[in-house]
């Protein structure tokens, strides 16, 4: 998915987080991207939520970027949020291709 | 008596010393290779984000060369910390990487072969950091 990203093969829409992600939960979603990859509706977001450090005793927030393949009624089929790069860089490109930043550099040095 | 017991204590004591001595040299050299590996992982993660962006079909070729080496220069720095089963993998992305780098290879498959090789060892690193944490 991050080759075809990279290579505009697949395209990424920057829309408000679905609510089988959202509901019943105090999380906060920034980010969400979606796109259509091999007939299956997927999700790239990045989560931000409190979590316990027990070295300050204390809630603190963090974030951390997940995936989710959704079935078709709109159900979270399968869902992953282990911190790695590849997922990281995934988010990354998919993000700078839905919002369109080179299009807007491109314009600004005409 | 008292002085003569106090010398075969010591004498007993000897091979305990030398033990303690071993076992402390070794957990130094344990954590020795480990040190810096988070910051090397971090570096690596953020080189190969860049490198990402600069084999996009409008990106920039040479910059993404300098991250290449870049990135050969973080393995580099790995090749006294892992263990010695991870020492060849290492080594032969190192060379799979100079390979790309040295000959300005441009074909899709080479430049995306060095990234995925990348993740690879990143990865690694990312599974190390995790069994170095106290828990």
């Amino acid at each position: 998915m991050t080759k075809a990203t990279v290579s505009s093969e697949l395209s990424w829409d920057m829309i408000p987080t679905p609510n089988a992600l959202e509901s019943g939960t105090n999380d906060i979603f920034p980010v969400y991207l979606q796109t259509k990859y091999k007939s299956q509706v997927v999700g790239l977001y990045e989560r931000r939520y409190k979590d316990y450090f027990s070295d300050f005793d204390s809630f603190l927030w963090t974030s951390r970027i997940g995936l989710a393949f959704f079935d078709q009624f709109g159900r979270v089929a399968w869902e992953h949020e282990e911190p790695s790069v590849a997922l990281n860089n995934l988010f990354q490109v998919a993000r700078d291709s839905a919002s369109g930043i080179d299009d807007i550099f491109s314009n600004l040095l005409k | 008596m008292l002085s003569e017991i106090g010398s075969w204590a010591s004498i007993a004591s000897l091979p305990i010393t030398i033990w303690v001595l071993v076992e402390t040299h070794r957990i130094k050299a344990h954590f020795a290779a480990r040190a810096r590996i988070p910051e090397i992982r971090a570096a690596l993660a953020a080189t190969s984000l860049s490198y990402l962006s600069n084999i996009k079909p409008n990106g920039d070729i040479n910059a993404a060369y300098e991250d290449l080496a870049k990135i050969i220069a973080l393995l580099k720095s790995l090749q006294n910390k892992p263990a010695k089963k991870n020492l060849s993998t290492l080594n032969g992305t190192i060379s799979k990487i100079s390979h790309v780098c040295s000959a300005r290879l441009t074909s899709q498959s080479d430049l995306w072969g060095a990234y995925t090789s990348t993740i690879e060892i990143t990865t690694s690193l990312e599974q190390i950091e995790r069994d170095m944490t106290w828990k």
